[in-house]
């Protein structure tokens, strides 16, 4: 699945040891409590990583621990999150 | 024309039990001579002429024109500093007006962010009778350009089952006298002490954003808490983060960044200013 970003101007606040971190959408002017995942994935789609498989794939090489299946159900998890939030919107490839 | 730091307030009204509560409570703040500039030419007013026989409320008013539903003369000082609140939170965009108390000892300053109910006010009289400086008990006003916060150190509003816990606490407490059957209940304003008065116009750099909670029969517990819901807390707190948009919140995230995240839960207010003591000295949890 492919995923687009909707926010032309994305802000992040990300602490140490925290498990969220607030984002700042300027386009809509809203806040959002996210994930910290959800960040690190919107930083990557900024940096051009856009599907499913290849954030997935990303975060697999950082966490080479963790099986590819948990991390892919996080990652969509984390996507479907910010879809509720209008913050990214999914089209199929 | 009182001098409320940053602020400068002409007050006029014909009601006297305003004219006492504004004695009693501003006693130790400066008055400004008649001719200086206002930030908020504010009246609390009964009607002239007969009407103030068969309509006996006073009314707000901010530079001549009615605000607010008209409250009995008996409520003419709580409607007076809740008015004074709105005049300041809806007009003085230069600052992040946080809806939070803030309190400071040794250099180092507590912010307490919270909604109503949540036993803020109680317990920044409790730390404010204990010898920690009051800079605000309702308005925190956070400079964006240099990080510091003031608070003007106006009186303490106290509600329902607080009035009597803080008058147990230091009988001696100056307030006054309780007014029942307002919007939030029975109210009373605390006095502010002097000395945090006299030390108005000293801001703080904030070093703790506590979160309190009330709660019954609970020990004083002070622990960490998530620096992303505590950004979350202090924006929904706030009365114009909508209106400074980014800077707004890289506002908030330098003020989180800065500070240490805190959650603390009590019931007993001598526990509470022991936590809050060994915090000052240091003692982190």
């Amino acid at each position: 699945m492919d995923w687009l970003l909707r926010g032309a101007e994305l802000h992040f606040g990300e602490w140490d040891d925290d498990e969220f971190g607030v984002l700042y959408n300027a386009t809509s002017g809203d806040t959002h409590l996210v994930q910290s995942l959800a960040i690190e994935i919107l930083q990557m789609m900024q940096g051009g990583v856009t599907t499913t498989q290849a954030l997935s794939m990303a975060l697999g090489r950082a966490f080479p621990d963790v099986p590819a299946a948990s991390i892919e159900e996080n990652v969509l998890a984390a996507l479907y999150q910010l879809q509720r939030a209008g913050i990214v919107a999914s089209h199929s490839t | 024309m009182l001098d409320i730091h940053p602020f400068v307030v002409r007050v006029k009204s014909n009601v006297q039990t305003l004219a006492r509560d504004l004695a009693l409570m501003y006693a130790d703040f400066h008055l400004v001579a008649g001719d200086a500039f206002a930030d908020f030419h504010i009246e609390v007013s009964r009607p002239s002429g007969l009407k103030r026989w068969f309509d006996p409320q006073a009314v707000f008013y901010l530079d001549r024109r009615q605000f607010f539903v008209p409250l009995s003369p008996a409520q003419s000082f709580a409607a007076f500093e809740w008015g004074l609140n709105w005049c300041v939170a809806a007009h003085s965009h230069q600052y992040l007006i946080i809806h939070a108390a803030v309190v400071e000892k040794n250099g180092k300053a507590a912010v307490l962010p919270a909604p109503p109910g949540s036993g803020k006010s109680t317990l920044c009289a409790g730390l404010v009778q204990r010898g920690w400086r009051l800079l605000s008990d309702e308005l925190a006003l956070y400079d964006m350009q240099t990080g510091l916060i003031s608070g003007m150190a106006r009186p303490i509003n106290l509600k329902n089952a607080s009035i009597d816990v803080i008058q147990k606490f230091e009988p001696g407490i100056v307030m006054t006298p309780p007014v029942p059957n307002t919007t939030k209940g029975t109210v009373a304003l605390v006095r502010p002490p002097r000395a945090s008065v006299a030390r108005v116009q000293e801001p703080v750099n904030p070093t703790w954003i506590v979160l309190p909670r009330f709660e019954a029969e609970s020990a004083a517990v002070l622990c960490a808490h998530s620096k992303a819901k505590t950004f979350l807390t202090i924006a929904e707190q706030s009365f114009n983060y909508d209106i400074h948009g980014l800077r707004g919140f890289e506002a908030v995230k330098g003020l989180i960044d800065r500070s240490a995240c805190l959650r603390f839960t009590y019931s007993r207010l001598d526990d509470a200013v022991r936590v809050f003591d060994d915090l000052a000295e240091g003692v982190l949890p």
